[in-house]
């Protein structure tokens, strides 16, 4: 647990969604991890929960304004994957967040318009909704 | 599960866009106690379960909300980590008790704003015309003084959508940090108007870069929530609409609707799944579900992943059917995205940035915990 720390921050929002990732990013994950011999730290979701947990107790003992533990708060270079969490070094997560834009720049060059031209007969029906 | 109580029809705003007709009725508290009794037997256990106070104009009918959130809170399946209660409000009303309510029962207030007093005045006005601006701006003051990050939500309509860059600027100097931006629905979006969305989007992308580098960041829907599609490779199942499924909105009446925005004027026949007080009609009724855009344009689009094509209400006021996207949102949808991805390339490797917005958690790191209470606990 040395390298993980938590920050004493509070989410009092709605929740944000669950954290789940495509496939295609799980496969880089995947490939990131395999290429770059990674091994997972030696710390467990279990782990991370009871840590979660020790900390919502503390603050609430302490009178501070808890409202829903949320995930995030681990600074360091990291990312998940099989319910283990990898830390990378500078230069690895240099190149795991260029592969991750990369991703989407491939997606932006074939996107697709809907045109206007449809708009006449569309506009006709939303008029009529009111 | 995403439920909707539209616990009266009732509003003291005239808004021009709102989707909702004004009606007397009020949702009784065995009507209430009906739709969260569906709503807790519909959620699985690990499904997160989302409840929001809804209107008209819910502060209207306090005590109500009060008696509703005892019936949730004391129910035998509510849990607080699953469930999250929220009330949207116009702003226009804020009861003394309020604060201290929210802050025991652990309750969202989201409040609407349109931005400075010439916009909001224009399309968020009581019915005898006159605006709402300075009322709404003191409440959200109040408010902002207790809850810094409390959501604000503010509508652009097409005639307004070049002064969107002031509604953020209005906002933020209010000090709200969490800022909805969102388009009216209703009206119909000419081919012009769309075509200035990405200078627009772009300008508000260079403010949210400002205030991110000076370590004062807003949360801006808009961005931030493209900004973690992007880097989770896309919405997952579990963020998508789920009318009819996951999704509902209950009107005063009892009437099941797929989502607040298609209640309308709750004639218990247009978008009705069935009424809560008559179980076995929802059953038979309930064949709306959220379905993928039908376009020929979507089904090969490579940002097919990363949009809200799946957005029924979005759909159906945009083109008159649930499965078929519209040119404003598909040209909304591909701005945000760009804009996003300029934002992303801008942060370079700042690993926190992306981390946090992974994590669902943008503002982690540019927030405190909510101010001390100014309310003396007793």
């Amino acid at each position: 647990m040395d390298k993980v720390y938590f920050r004493k921050k509070f989410w009092p929002g709605p929740y944000p969604p669950s954290i789940t990732l495509s496939r295609e990013i799980t496969t880089l994950e995947a490939d990131f991890i395999k290429a770059n011999k990674l091994t997972p730290q030696k710390i467990s979701t279990q782990e991370l929960n009871k840590t979660r947990m020790l900390f919502t107790t503390n603050a609430a003992e302490q009178d501070l304004e808890v409202w829903f533990w949320k995930c995030g708060g681990m600074k360091e270079l990291h990312f998940h994957y099989g319910g283990d969490i990898y830390v990378l070094n500078q230069n690895q997560w240099n190149d795991f967040s260029r592969n991750l834009v990369s991703v989407f720049s491939r997606k932006l060059e074939g996107a697709k318009t809907i045109s206007f031209d449809q708009a006449t007969e569309l506009a006709e029906i939303v008029d009529s909704i009111g | 599960m995403k439920c909707t109580l539209a616990i009266t029809m009732r509003c003291n705003l005239s808004c021009d866009y709102c989707y909702i007709d004004k009606q007397a009725s009020i949702m009784t508290l065995s009507t209430a106690k009906r739709a969260i009794d569906f709503i807790f037997e519909g959620a699985s256990e690990e499904e997160k379960i989302e409840i929001g106070f809804f209107g008209g104009e819910p502060l209207l009918e306090f005590e109500l909300i009060r008696d509703i959130t005892d019936v949730i809170q004391n129910h035998p399946s509510f849990r607080p980590d699953q469930t999250t209660v929220s009330v949207t409000s116009n702003g226009t009303i804020y009861p003394e008790e309020i604060e201290e309510f929210l802050l025991d029962r652990k309750l969202v207030l989201c409040i609407s704003c349109d931005g400075p007093p010439h916009i909001q005045n224009k399309y968020r006005h009581f019915p005898d015309r006159s605006g709402s601006s300075a009322m709404v701006e003191r409440n959200l003051k109040q408010a902002l003084e207790v809850f810094p990050l409390i959501p604000v939500n503010a509508v652009y309509s097409p005639e307004n959508i070049s002064s969107l860059p002031l509604v953020l600027d209005y906002l933020c100097d209010l000090g709200v940090r969490n800022i909805y931006l969102n388009p009216n629905i209703s009206a119909r979006w000419t081919k012009e108007q769309v075509n200035i969305l990405p200078n627009i989007f772009e300008i508000i992308g260079q403010k949210y870069m400002d205030f991110y580098l000076r370590k004062e960041p807003k949360f801006i829907n808009l961005i931030d929530s493209k900004v973690t599609v992007i880097l989770r490779g896309g919405y997952q199942p579990s963020e998508k609409c789920h009318i009819g499924k996951g999704e509902f909105a209950f009107a005063p009446s009892g009437n099941i609707y797929p989502c607040e925005k298609l209640i309308g004027s709750d004639d218990g026949i247009t978008h009705c799944l069935g009424n809560i007080n008559n179980r076995h009609y929802l059953s038979e009724q309930c064949h709306i579900k959220s379905s993928e855009a039908t376009n020929a344009e979507c089904q090969t689009c490579s940002l097919k992943d990363y949009c809200i094509h799946w957005c029924a209400c979005m759909n159906y006021f945009g083109s008159g059917k649930y499965n078929i996207v519209s040119p404003f949102i598909c040209a909304s949808e591909k701005a945000a995205l760009n804009l996003a991805f300029q934002i992303i390339k801008g942060m370079g490797n700042d690993h926190l940035f992306y981390l946090n917005h992974v994590a669902g958690t943008p503002l982690l790191d540019g927030i405190d915990r909510p101010a001390k209470n100014k309310i003396q606990r007793s």
